[in-house]
């Protein structure tokens, strides 16, 4: 076929996808720069996104830090059994996942922040520790399934979906789960995804979840930095497991209900 | 990610008309003042993407702004090694197949009640009914395959350039441009049977 053939469809296209005038849209943007040029940009403001703007990541992480501390004593004195006192180790206390074991496993885990102290009985009135609050968020996340609605369709890092979502484009360095015909990707908070873990109560810098194909489970991924590792810990009674590892310059860990990780070893860089 | 517009590559594509010039490996970090200037060289380009992937021109402003302030935020993710327009056209796919989903879900819900939306049989070239069926048309292309025909109808950008954008082999963004060429050919063919063929009808 010569290009002459084509010359309906590319006129029309051409007719209804010419872009427009976009300096009105340039102009805002560089009117938003320059209200970012201190340090905290509050893009909020600006934008009515869909997505929670890209936030600063220390403040948020602390004002999420601060909030969430409050909803988890409540959430303490409401825990089911909420008379047994929860406790730093368990049944479905931290335990390290054997391949790449690395220089962050559960010896360091001990070392907490603070609030990792082992605590005796009668405790129950006490806030959790901040390791013991990621881990309840974590818990209530994937059993809450608010990641389904969050972003209904998900991302999926699979040939199937065009374009690959940046996550799966992920920046040099960082760790990125390979398409697998058995895992999809369901949501992700972080990274390149535009969505800020820490709007949705999230102790983490990076956060994937995935389904195990066809019917689940779903496990949660989280990829850290060493520095931002908020090492969690399950509340009693719950029925997760997390299993650790490291990978170049990341810690990860897999919280799942199976009994052995199946997703966080497939990570590569 | 790869790197983009090394000055081997661009010695190899030659001048741009229409891509943003390539950042300096060694240009110091992208403030956000120098954001604002490069996503003003880059804008129509980044437009088309998000026109492209949503499958029309509606809310392609939108998702742009969007995905400009999200990376707004994310300067410090920006590697001088890459290309500005290839950093920027993650952030524009990602939330513009977002909203393409969304938008999608709706209509699902819709066509359940209207489902006699059918293409405008026989529609003449150059009139609103031929344009309505070549949305359609390219409604029913994958995404990547309806970026690469987009940029390369409407914007001309070479090969080169739409593989470096897209971060996919030259060839394969030839593939897509040729196949999608082909499948809208048909797909309008079975509408209106001289389009495509010419002289015929």
């Amino acid at each position: 076929m010569s290009d002459h053939d084509h010359d309906p469809i590319e006129r029309s296209l051409k007719r209804q996808f010419e872009p427009p005038d976009l300096g009105d849209l340039e102009a805002r943007i560089a009117a938003a720069a320059d209200g970012e040029s201190l340090p905290d940009p509050s893009v909020a403001r600006v934008e009515p996104a869909q997505h929670e703007p890209a936030a600063n990541d220390s403040r948020l992480w602390g004002l999420a830090v601060a909030v969430a501390v409050a909803a988890a004593v409540v959430l303490v004195l409401a825990w089911p059994g909420g008379g047994d006192a929860p406790t730093t180790t368990g049944p479905q206390a931290s335990r390290p996942s054997p391949p790449a074991a690395g220089d962050a496993g559960p010896a360091d885990d001990a070392e907490a922040d603070g609030g990792g102290a082992p605590a005796g009985d009668g405790r129950i009135a006490m806030a959790p520790t901040s390791h013991e609050l990621a881990g309840r968020q974590l818990h209530d996340f994937l059993h809450g399934g608010g990641y389904e609605t969050a972003i209904p369709d998900g991302a999926d890092c699979s040939a199937q979906v065009e374009p690959a979502p940046p996550s799966c484009q992920v920046e040099p360095g960082a760790p990125a789960l390979p398409p697998s015909p058995d895992l999809a990707l369901l949501w992700e908070c972080g990274g390149m995804s535009g969505i800020d873990c820490a709007a949705h109560d999230l102790p983490a810098q990076r956060l994937l979840v995935v389904r195990h194909l066809p019917d689940g489970p779903n496990v949660i991924v989280c990829i850290e930095p060493p520095d931002k590792d908020p090492r969690p810990e399950l509340p009693g009674g719950s029925d997760l497991n997390i299993f650790r590892r490291t990978l170049g310059d990341y810690v990860l860990y897999e919280v799942t209900p199976q009994a052995e990780p199946a997703v966080v070893d497939r990570l590569t860089i | 990610m790869q790197g983009f517009w090394s000055p081997a590559t661009l010695a190899s594509v030659g001048p741009f008309d229409s891509m943003p010039t390539p950042q300096p490996a060694d240009a110091a970090p992208l403030t956000p003042a120098a954001f604002a200037a490069r996503f003003r060289e880059s804008s129509r380009v980044l437009w088309c993407v998000a026109a492209a992937v949503l499958g029309d021109r509606h809310q392609a402003e939108d998702v742009l702004q969007e995905a400009a302030m999200t990376a707004l935020g994310k300067l410090d993710t920006f590697r001088h090694e890459a290309s500005f327009v290839a950093w920027m056209s993650g952030y524009v796919r990602y939330v513009a197949l977002n909203q393409r989903r969304k938008r999608q879900r709706q209509a699902d819900i819709l066509r359940r009640d209207a489902s006699s939306m059918g293409p405008s049989e026989g529609a003449e070239p150059d009139t609103p009914g031929f344009d309505a069926n070549v949305l359609r048309a390219l409604d029913s292309l994958g995404e990547t395959a309806r970026t690469c025909l987009l940029l390369k109808t409407v914007l001309e950008l070479d090969y080169t350039e739409i593989s470096e954008l897209l971060e996919i082999p030259p060839g394969t963004a030839m593939s897509h441009v040729s196949r999608a060429r082909g499948r809208m050919q048909k797909l309008l063919a079975q509408e209106r049977p001289q389009v495509g063929h010419r002289g015929a009808g």
